[in-house]
């Protein structure tokens, strides 16, 4: 078994760890189809990362999609919620437009999501989930951990103004304290909160240094509340032995009408982008028509991880027997079927392919077998 | 090990010069060589130089853990980096220039030559003005003369080139200085020693 595990590239080790983690933790696996309504994902649009869709009509003349999002498909179908709260996991392909080729391009993702009543226990659940998970790619990888809630009533205290707040919102995603000291001078924005803001987009030494400046700085009650739980939750995580893989990072922010609380996004070392992304989107569930039912859940981007995870320690082929047209027949089955009980992995060639190096050679010509190697 | 992209040029030559006065200097930057790549590993560093308008996309793609470039890049190509410094130098200013007798026609489109596409459909966007753009890739000026634009978006530094060519600002956009970048993922892992250079870089700027 072990050496079948051995045989299999390194994603694909990744995922069924990723699946063993969930599972044991009561997960169970959503499957969804390839295909669904185009008139889904035109509703939710604002939802989906980037705004093409590949279309085609099916056989009875309705425009289908094919899946942009799992999260949204999981949010539609869970209705009925046994035990208030509906756990769920997916490895699942979705296709998306790439920003950087300008086509569309189809990635793994394996996420998972709850749905229901999300109290402090599970969010520590999900979170930890994430940090393990990233651990399971990695053992150096670190999860930035930030709040909605933290970043939203700063802003509150910034402006009321829909285009300002979108602008600061993308300040705090570059870390550009400069640029928002000049828009703040710009729009006359109040000091105190600015001084706040410039203090949230300098790096902090330390989550602790992190944390209580951020208790320091709460200028609202919803800060206050943002704050309080992000204490709690890293205390929990120090206990568990997780901290030195967490990074308190408050100007991490996303689209406030999508998340409302706890934001995440994971690294590991040699991958030049976030490899796992999520958090609370009680948002997302009331504009979906699903008020008062909580949720919250993370994915990971295998198509960042291609060149760091799609290889195999294992060579795929052990050795090579090599035949010509004079090679019997029966020698050559008798030959791959011993490779093949000794669990030796083989390709029957005429002609041996250039730069072999490492793999055993069997040359056969008429019934004689004589053994080599390269 | 921090890696970093300079812009080649007079903008690259100047910011060396700062690494190198702040603890960063690297012998082989100051040999004659045809070297592409340039290590100090003494001070942990190593530089390389690539078109200006290209150092983005080293560092957005994490092939440099950092580097400078120029506002007008950043708001052009709108990379997923982090921006964590405005060097306040290679300053200019992005501007909408046209003929020095130019009357806008708000009852057509008003028709813009411009390399910066993105900088100008968002500028003439958030004035609500219809635009047709005309995407050049150099001697911006021309455009206007000849007749293929009414007017030209791009970087005014002293005037002069307009000036000679009967052309003048009409607005100015935004100024335009030069930024210091780093990739999130190498921000994550490379904290300390990136958090380093931009304290020592404001520290020499401000002196």
């Amino acid at each position: 078994m072990s050496e079948t595990f051995d045989f299999l590239y390194k994603d694909e080790q990744t995922v069924l760890r990723l699946r063993r983690l969930y599972e044991n933790c009561g997960f169970k696996k959503y499957r969804m189809g390839k295909f669904e309504s185009y008139d889904f994902y035109a509703k939710n649009k604002d939802f989906l990362v980037g705004n093409r869709i590949i279309t085609f009509s099916d056989l009875n003349g309705k425009l289908m999609a094919l899946k942009p999002d799992v999260t949204l498909s999981i949010v539609k179908n869970a209705d009925s919620m046994p035990n208030g709260r509906q756990k769920l996991y997916y490895t699942e392909n979705v296709y998306r437009e790439s920003k950087d080729i300008h086509e569309f391009k189809e990635i793994f993702q394996v996420g998972l999501e709850v749905l229901g009543d999300i109290d402090r226990f599970e969010t520590v659940e999900i979170v930890t989930l994430a940090v393990k998970s990233l651990l399971a790619i990695d053992e150096n990888a670190v999860l930035n951990i930030s709040h909605m809630g933290f970043t939203e009533g700063l802003l509150d205290c910034l402006s009321t103004e829909e285009s300002t707040r979108d602008e600061l919102h993308m300040l705090f995603s570059q870390k550009n304290a400069h640029d928002l000291i000049k828009l703040a001078e710009k729009l006359s924005l109040p000091r105190n909160p600015v001084n706040t803001a410039v203090k949230v987009l300098t790096v902090q030494p330390s989550n602790e240094l992190a944390l209580a400046g951020a208790e320091e700085n709460a200028l609202n009650a919803r800060m206050q509340e943002a704050v309080t739980e992000l204490r709690a939750l890293y205390e929990l995580l120090k206990q568990a032995g997780l901290d030195k893989h967490i990074k308190i990072d408050l100007s991490l922010t996303d689209d406030p009408g999508y998340y409302n609380g706890i934001l995440m996004h994971g690294y590991v070392p040699g991958v030049a982008r976030d490899v796992l992304s999520g958090g609370r989107y009680d948002m997302l569930m009331s504009k979906m028509g699903k008020s008062g039912t909580h949720a919250m859940g993370f994915a990971i981007y295998f198509d960042a991880l291609d060149r760091r995870l799609h290889v195999r320690e294992k060579n795929t082929t052990d050795a090579y027997i090599l035949y010509g047209s004079d090679a019997d027949i029966e020698t050559l089955t008798r030959l791959t079927a011993s490779l093949s009980e000794q669990g030796v992995s083989y390709t029957a060639v005429t002609s041996l392919p250039e730069g072999l190096s490492g793999v055993r050679i069997y040359h056969v010509s008429g019934k004689d077998v004589k053994e080599g190697a390269v | 090990m921090i890696s970093v992209a300079l812009p080649k040029g007079r903008l690259g030559s100047k910011v060396f010069d700062i690494f190198a006065r702040v603890g960063y200097d690297c012998d082989e930057m100051h040999s004659d060589s045809r070297q592409l790549v340039f290590t100090s590993e003494e001070n942990g560093i190593s530089y390389f130089l690539v078109k200006p308008s290209d150092v983005s996309i080293y560092v957005e793609h994490g092939a440099a853990d950092i580097g400078i470039v120029g506002k007008d890049i950043l708001l052009e190509y709108e990379p997923d980096v982090y921006e964590l410094l405005d060097l306040g130098i290679g300053k200019c200013r992005m501007c909408v220039a046209g003929k020095n007798d130019f009357h806008d026609n708000p009852d057509v489109a008003l028709r813009v030559a411009t390399k910066f596409v993105n900088i100008a459909k968002t500028y003439y966007k958030s004035i609500n003005r219809e635009i047709e753009i005309i995407k050049l890739n150099g001697s911006i000026e021309l455009a206007p003369i000849l007749g293929l634009s009414d007017v030209i978006v791009d970087i005014v530094e002293t005037g002069t080139t307009l000036k000679e060519n009967n052309l003048g600002v009409l607005t100015e956009i935004l100024p335009i200085s030069a930024r210091l970048i780093a990739n999130k993922a190498s921000y994550q892992f490379k904290t300390e020693e990136i958090h380093q250079i931009v304290t020592r870089f404001s520290q020499e700027l401000q002196a």
